[in-house]
């Protein structure tokens, strides 16, 4: 077992953060990630081989930077998961070397979150990829997953997955965005404080209208069709009930749909530890408790960037800072008032970005009508192949919260231990059952989290 | 695992082809392909990909399941629609690097996705 002060599971935004803080307080740290390479989703980088005929972006070239930062102060370990975290802060890794316990003196989650999945009929169709794995496709491999795409979702980060989409040769036809002109044009004036972040916006809306991509408002996805793979997609204006309004429904000629309702934050190891959680009702979800040093409620744990809900790369950053001064005062290698002196300025830009956060939550709220498209016989299981009618068959007969369904249908044992339908089944549940279902509940999670092999399980 | 998976060798039959690849490359310029193979099968990849794309290149679906194929879903590892056997062991084909002389299985092998 080495000795290790900190051990940071993802090199996203956060963790990088992190890495480099501790290694200016002279601690030594551990970064792990279950990626081949460093920087999460958004300093994700090309391969070096493939990325050698493209010019590398702004953020990737920043990212890049962190990376290499990152690296001459901390230990990086790649392609390694972390499995396993006990209250005592002992850390369970795996990697092809095999499975090792650590036992660091202090533990920084930034983890980072996933899209938010939401289920409409032909959703398991090969075809329909989030905004992330599209992201991860198109600028990470260089591939164009689809021929003719259509991006729907709400936020900012689409127009960014169509862009991305755009430039290695996929025609985008349209963009389907759910946000509404005037709750936007409403929250304008309050963005005008953040210049960094609206001042590509222009530019970026320009590139698409010259790819001629369709931008829509008020609408959303409402199903994808084909026989082996999407060959066709349905999406339909949201009512002034909230609902699809299925007389708008329109298809579209697309082998491609890219999806991206918001994130969930990656709290399975913060929950296993045993942290406490709180509601954060902007983005409805229930994330890790944290103090103004980052620390969770359990001693040495501490939490930084989108596992903490989710505010963007910046917010991360200021968080994973914050976290790394954190462990140092906890480890007392930094006086309290030196450990106030280095926290304040970051504390402050976490104010500005929180702010920004926020706005984005309501300017982008998470569409209650993607609760209205599953039929009886979609899949809301990808992994066990339950459909909404089986689950609702559960819930009528009482079922109340997510750890109810288990029993009834295996709904959440399959291999993605629960992340995609424990994520997309409690607003859908709810949202159907006028609130009889628990909105706030989750799957039980349990170790290990991601795929272990048998033999790893057991060297430890 | 779990029922379904790949109880012997026998199982592990070839990935239903179809005329239709799920993704296409951008121009590889001169890059030298390398070799691995799924379920026994040949497959071209280029270094720096990932085994979801050396196999999406040529193939509609990674994983077959009972209902139909799946291909890559979420693409960053959680969602498991991708996970495929490495050596024997598990592993998310859209997070592991194809290297040369990899033996891939897949998960839920011997049906062809069927509408």
């Amino acid at each position: 077992m080495t000795d290790t002060d900190l051990l940071i599971a993802g090199a996203g935004p956060a963790g990088l953060a992190a890495a480099i803080t501790a290694g200016q307080l002279g601690l030594r740290a551990i970064l792990v990630d279950e990626n081949a390479q460093a920087g999460g989703q958004y300093y994700r980088q090309t391969p070096l081989r493939l990325g050698a005929t493209q010019k590398p972006a702004g953020q990737m070239r920043r990212g890049a930077e962190r990376i290499a930062r990152a690296s001459d102060v901390a230990r990086v370990r790649l392609q390694a998961s972390v499995w396993g975290l006990d209250d005592r802060k002992r850390v369970w890794i795996q990697s092809a070397a095999g499975s090792e316990v650590l036992n660091p003196r202090g533990v920084v989650l930034a983890t980072g979150s996933y899209d938010r999945p939401i289920a409409f009929p032909g959703w398991t169709l090969p075809g329909v990829l989030t905004a992330g794995g599209a992201q991860a496709l198109a600028k990470g491999q260089i591939v164009r997953p689809g021929t003719r795409a259509v991006v729907a979702g709400t936020g900012p980060i689409s127009l960014v997955v169509a862009a991305q989409l755009d430039l290695v040769g996929v025609k985008v036809v349209e963009l389907v965005e759910a946000s509404t002109v005037p709750r936007l044009a409403l929250l304008g004036p309050r963005a005008l404080p953040y210049p960094s972040r609206w001042r590509d916006l222009p530019g970026l809306l320009r590139e698409l209208a010259r790819a001629g991509v369709v931008l829509t408002f008020g609408s959303i996805i409402r199903s994808a069709h084909g026989a082996e793979r999407v060959e066709r997609a349905c999406v339909v204006r949201v009512g002034r009930d909230g609902r699809p309004d299925e007389s708008t429904a329109r298809l579209l000629d697309v082998d491609l749909v890219c999806v991206g309702y918001g994130f969930v934050a990656s709290t399975e190891l913060a929950r296993i530890a045993g942290c406490a959680l709180r509601w954060d009702p902007g983005h409805s979800q229930l994330v890790p408790r944290h103090d103004g040093w980052q620390e969770t409620s359990v001693p040495g744990i501490f939490v930084a960037g989108e596992a903490t809900g989710l505010g963007g790369a910046e917010m991360a950053e200021a968080q994973g800072t914050l976290a790394a001064i954190g462990v140092a005062r906890r480890l007392g290698r930094l006086t309290e008032r030196r450990a106030d002196a280095l926290a304040q300025p970051i504390r402050r830009r976490l104010r500005y970005w929180k702010g920004f956060a926020s706005l984005l939550a309501q300017g982008f709220p998470i569409p209650a009508a993607t609760s209205w498209l599953v039929h009886d016989d979609t899949l809301v299981c990808r992994c066990e192949n339950i459909t909404y009618g089986q689950v609702r068959d559960i819930v009528d007969a009482g079922a109340r919260v997510l750890n109810d369904l288990k029993m009834g249908t295996r709904c959440g044992m399959g291999l993605c231990q629960g992340r995609i339908c424990g994520a997309l089944l409690p607003p859908l549940l709810a949202d159907q059952t006028d609130g009889r279902f628990d909105r706030t509940s989750m799957f039980t999670a349990r170790p290990p989290v991601g795929p272990v092999s048998v033999s790893g399980l057991a060297s430890t | 695992m779990r029922p379904g998976g790949p109880r012997s060798r026998r199982d592990l039959v070839t990935l239903p082809t179809t005329a239709r690849a799920a993704i296409t490359r951008a121009d590889r310029g001169d890059m030298a392909p390398g070799k691995l193979t799924v379920d026994g099968q040949r497959l071209t990849f280029f270094e720096g990909e990932t085994i979801a794309v050396a196999i999406l290149a040529e193939h509609p679906v990674i994983t077959s399941k009972p209902d139909r194929g799946r291909a890559t879903y979420c693409g960053i590892g959680v969602c498991m629609e991708c996970a495929v056997t490495v050596d024997g062991r598990i592993a998310r084909a859209c997070l592991t690097p194809a290297v040369e002389g990899m033996r891939i299985g897949t998960l839920y092998p011997g049906r062809s996705p069927e509408p």
